[in-house]
Order: C-alpha cells, then sequence, then structure tokens
C-alpha cells in the first residue's frame, strides 16, 4: 500500500489546490470590487452562516439525500425491469421506446405541477420527480446491454434448449450487468438535480425542510449566505449519492470488471 | 441394409437438402452414422459440411429429405469455446445441466467430473479470461460432454489453436471418444486431424455439398506416433484426392 501513497497524494493535491484556489480569488473579487453582500458573500461569510447553525443544514441534506436515493431505486428497478420487457419483445420495443423518449424530453419543471396535483405536497412527489429524472438513462442503457451481444451465445442457449425466461435471467441479464451501472452511475449523478428540482416545485417547508425548500425560504429574505450554505451542500449530497453508487457498482461488478 | 430401417443408426440422413435463399447449400446427401461411430466431414470451405452439422444438432432444418437422430441428448462444440466471461469454468461447464433443471449438488459433481475428464480440474475457480485458448476449448468440451449426451457434434473447434495445442486436444479427444463412446462427428478443414479422429472421413464437393467420398481409416491405435504414421499420410492424400478431384470438376 505504501507505494500507492504517492499516486494517491498526486491525484488529489492538484484538485484540492484548485478549489482552494477558487475560493480565494471568490474572496478576492469580492473585497477587490467591493461587492455587498446580498450580492456575493464572502467564504467566511457563508462558513459563518453555515456554523451559526448547522443543524437544519444538516436535516435538509439527510432529507434531499433519501429523496435522491429513493428516487434513484425507484428509477433502478422500474428501469432494468422495462427495459427487460422491452428486450424480450422487438415489437413492444418498436412501440413503446419512444414513448419512453417522450418521457424524457418533457422537461422536470413542466411535470412537476401534475406530480403536485396527483401526489400532494411533500415527499413522494418529489421523489417521484428524481426517479423521472433518472429514469431515462437507465432504461436505455439496460435495453442497450440486453440487446447487445454474441450472437453465438444466444446458438449455444438454442442447443441447450433454453427458454426465453433461461436466456434473459442466465445469458442477457448477466451479459447486461456492465451496460446496466452505466446507466445507473448516470441516473445517480441526476436523482440529486431531479429531487432539488422536485423540491422547488412539491418540497415541504417546516423542521425537516429539505435543501431545495431551504434556498426558496432563503431566498425570499435575501439571505444569500444561507442560499450559498445550501447550493454547495446539495453538490456535497450530490457528490454522496453519485459516489455511494459507483462504489456499490464497483464491487458489484467484480466478475465483469476481471473479465474485460 | 436400407438406411433408416435399422435401429443401431445414431443418425440417418435421406437426401437431405438445405437451400438458403437462391442458394444451395447442402444437396441430396443421404448419410448414416452407427451408434457410437466416430466420422468426420471434411470438404472446400463454405461447402455447406458446417450447416449439415447445425442440423444434425437440430440447429437447423432440413429444405427436404428426412433426418432422424436416434433419442438423446446432442452436445455441441462450436468454433469458438463461447464460455460466458462472468462464470468460473465450473459454472460454465454446469451450465447445460442448470438449465435442464439438475440440483445445485448433482450439477456440482458431475462439472468437476467432466473438467477432470479433461485435465481442468486444478482451473475449475478460475475465469476464462485468465485461461489459454487450449484450455478454453478443453472446458468447451467439458460442458458438451457433461450431460453425458448421445451425440457430440465438433464444428471445427480446435481450428483457432496452435499446432502444438491442436494435436494434444486431438490425442485427447479421440482417448475421450474410446472411453466414452458417444456418437461423434466432426466438421474439420484438416485433413491429418479427420483421418487421426475419427473412423471415417466424408468428403464433400464444394457448394452444394455433395460426399464425394466415404473413407474408412486406419484401424492403428491414436497415440501421438500415429501422427507420422504412414497409414495416416495414405489416407490422407486419398481423402484430399478426391476432394481436389471434386474441386476440379467445380471449376470445369
Amino acid at each position: 500500500m505504501s507505494d500507492r501513497t504517492p499516486g494517491f497524494v498526486a491525484r488529489t493535491l492538484p484538485p484540492i489546490l484548485a478549489i482552494a484556489g477558487a475560493v480565494a480569488l471568490w474572496a478576492l473579487a469580492k473585497r477587490a470590487f467591493g461587492i455587498q453582500d446580498f450580492m456575493l458573500p464572502s467564504p467566511k461569510g457563508v462558513l459563518d452562516a453555515f456554523l451559526a447553525d448547522p443543524l437544519p443544514f444538516l436535516t435538509g441534506c439527510l432529507e434531499t439525500a433519501t429523496s435522491a436515493l429513493a428516487g434513484f431505486a425507484l428509477a433502478a428497478a422500474a428501469g432494468i425491469l422495462l427495459a427487460s420487457l422491452l428486450s424480450l419483445s422487438r415489437a413492444v420495443e418498436r412501440s413503446v421506446y419512444p414513448l419512453t423518449l417522450l418521457f424524457q424530453m418533457v422537461p422536470l419543471i413542466a411535470i412537476a405541477p401534475l406530480l403536485v396535483i396527483w401526489l400532494g405536497y411533500g415527499r413522494p412527489a418529489v421523489v417521484a420527480s428524481a426517479a423521472i429524472v433518472s429514469l431515462f438513462p437507465v432504461i436505455a442503457n439496460a435495453l442497450h446491454g440486453l440487446r447487445t451481444r454474441d450472437p453465438g451465445l444466444d446458438e449455444l442457449f438454442a442447443v441447450l434448449r433454453a427458454g426465453r425466461l433461461a436466456v434473459w435471467w442466465k445469458l442477457a441479464l448477466p451479459g447486461a450487468v456492465p451496460s446496466i451501472v452505466t446507466g445507473l452511475r448516470i441516473a445517480a449523478g441526476l436523482a440529486t438535480i431531479g429531487t432539488i428540482s422536485g423540491e422547488f416545485i412539491a418540497g415541504e417547508g417546516g423542521q425537516r425542510a429539505p435543501l431545495g425548500v431551504m434556498i426558496l425560504t432563503a431566498l425570499r429574505s435575501f439571505q444569500t449566505d444561507r442560499v450559498f450554505v445550501c447550493v454547495l451542500l446539495s453538490a456535497l449530497v450530490g457528490f454522496a449519492v453519485f459516489g455511494g453508487v459507483a462504489l456499490a457498482s464497483r464491487l458489484l461488478l467484480g466478475r465483469w470488471m476481471r473479465a474485460s | 441394409m436400407e438406411p433408416g430401417t435399422d435401429t443401431t443408426y445414431a443418425l440417418d440422413l435421406r437426401a437431405v437438402s438445405r437451400v438458403f435463399g437462391a442458394v444451395a447449400a447442402v444437396e441430396a446427401v443421404d448419410l448414416t452414422a452407427p451408434a457410437r461411430s466416430f466420422t468426420a466431414l471434411v470438404g472446400p470451405s463454405g461447402c455447406g459440411k458446417t450447416t449439415l452439422l447445425r442440423m444434425m444438432g437440430g440447429l437447423d432444418a432440413p429444405s427436404a429429405g428426412t433426418l432422424r437422430r436416434a433419442r438423446g441428448d446432442a452436445g455441441f462444440c462450436f468454433q469458438e469455446p463461447r464460455l460466458l466471461p462472468w462464470r468460473t469454468l465450473l459454472e460454465n461447464v454446469a451450465l447445460p445441466l442448470e438449465l435442464a433443471g439438475v440440483d445445485k449438488a448433482e450439477r456440482r459433481a458431475r462439472a468437476t467430473e467432466a473438467l477432470a475428464m479433461v485435465r481442468l480440474s486444478d482451473a475449475q475457480a478460475r475465469y476464462p479470461h485468465q485461461l489459454s485458448g487450449g484450455m478454453r476449448m478443453r472446458a468447451s468440451i467439458a460442458r458438451a460432454l457433461v450431460a453425458r449426451p448421445q451425440f457430440l457434434l465438433l464444428d471445427e473447434p480446435f481450428s483457432a489453436l496452435d499446432e502444438v495445442t491442436r494435436h494434444e486436444l486431438d490425442v485427447e479427444l479421440r482417448a475421450l471418444w474410446e472411453r466414452e463412446r458417444f456418437t461423434a462427428v466432426i466438421v474439420t478443414h484438416s485433413m491429418p486431424e479427420a483421418v487421426f479422429l475419427a473412423e471415417r472421413v466424408v468428403v464433400f464437393s464444394p457448394r452444394p455439398a455433395r460426399i464425394v467420398a466415404d473413407i474408412a481409416t486406419p484401424a492403428a491405435p491414436r497415440g501421438d506416433r500415429f501422427w507420422t504414421d504412414p497409414a495416416l499420410g495414405a489416407c490422407v492424400r486419398a481423402a484430399s484426392d478426391a476432394m481436389l478431384a471434386a474441386i476440379a470438376e467445380a471449376r470445369r
């Protein structure tokens, strides 16, 4: 392990320096141009705003992360299931796939009000919006993986007189795992974005307000420093969700990684 | 004896033809193979012998004529090993049993046995990409034999391997057949391989495949030394002459 330490430092030091540089530039620019706090708070001001009362922020993070993960899980399950159904029949794929595309094309912001009508304000609508945003990449990638394989293997399964379900379960699905994981990673990145957008429209305030709602609340009272805290924390939540999924997929992919 | 009436024939093809669109791949082939025999099908590339083998394996059906196969399963060995990359060798070899619904303990025992048969016991926990081409092909043979089929159909199984490995596997395959005595049919491009492995070499014309010669191979024991045996050479020459004559005639 010790011989990998320089590699680790070499990899992590430059981005840390770059972030530190950006923060320094931000502080400098604010001072040099005399920008007011409600336009651009100082880095220290943002930190102070967080430290003054960290608990609501951390609760918000937790709320947003939970919604994002739930939406992601929903999209993953529904996406893999839908893609499997589509892959079983060309005719079904031809008719239903354009519909899923349409789903992808309609902006979430346009659908979100409907979610409020159907599901009311609060978590279910937020989770649904995270799921909607994450769904398409899961379907598209899973379908690609389920479709693409060596035709020789289909022939092998035909010789062994495997039924459709057996071909799906023992050949198509395991063969599609790398593609599915690619789709899940993209979905994980989108889930947090979908959650925050959903919270803007359908989020509930109060004691356990999620980050999206906190942003709006801070905005209305011109607490730009608090907006900044929420924005930075949203990014952190996004990283955490994406990182968690990436880590899980790496563990899951062991067999497939070794093969490639 | 009238072919098709004798039940000892494991394979019985009568006037079998196969047409793909406007192209005739196989034309009026009569061929019978007794149970436990080893037959090699040779001929110019693209002549339709693989099509014939696929029909024997049930992967394709004749356009005309009748093809009968005695009861029992067929194991099929393709040109490539076709192993599933995410499965260990043991799991790969057990696949046919798994699809047939054999329970796990028995699957394991029989796959272990099949791997021992092709001398791959040490590699059973490894993944296909960790193995040499020869080992992968041996695993593929183990998979074809794991369900103890009555038939083993081989479609140029060793053509992608180097000469040394190929000869080695030929010796092993022949020994395996002498021990297990399934009915074997192999399609190959290599005349010496055909003569070495089989009891009988059936030579086909260029497409559409017609039988132009049916030659019995020497009865000599098949060890490494048989590769340089003059009897093998003579048989190879006879089969090659028949094939070259058929090619020359097709060009005329």
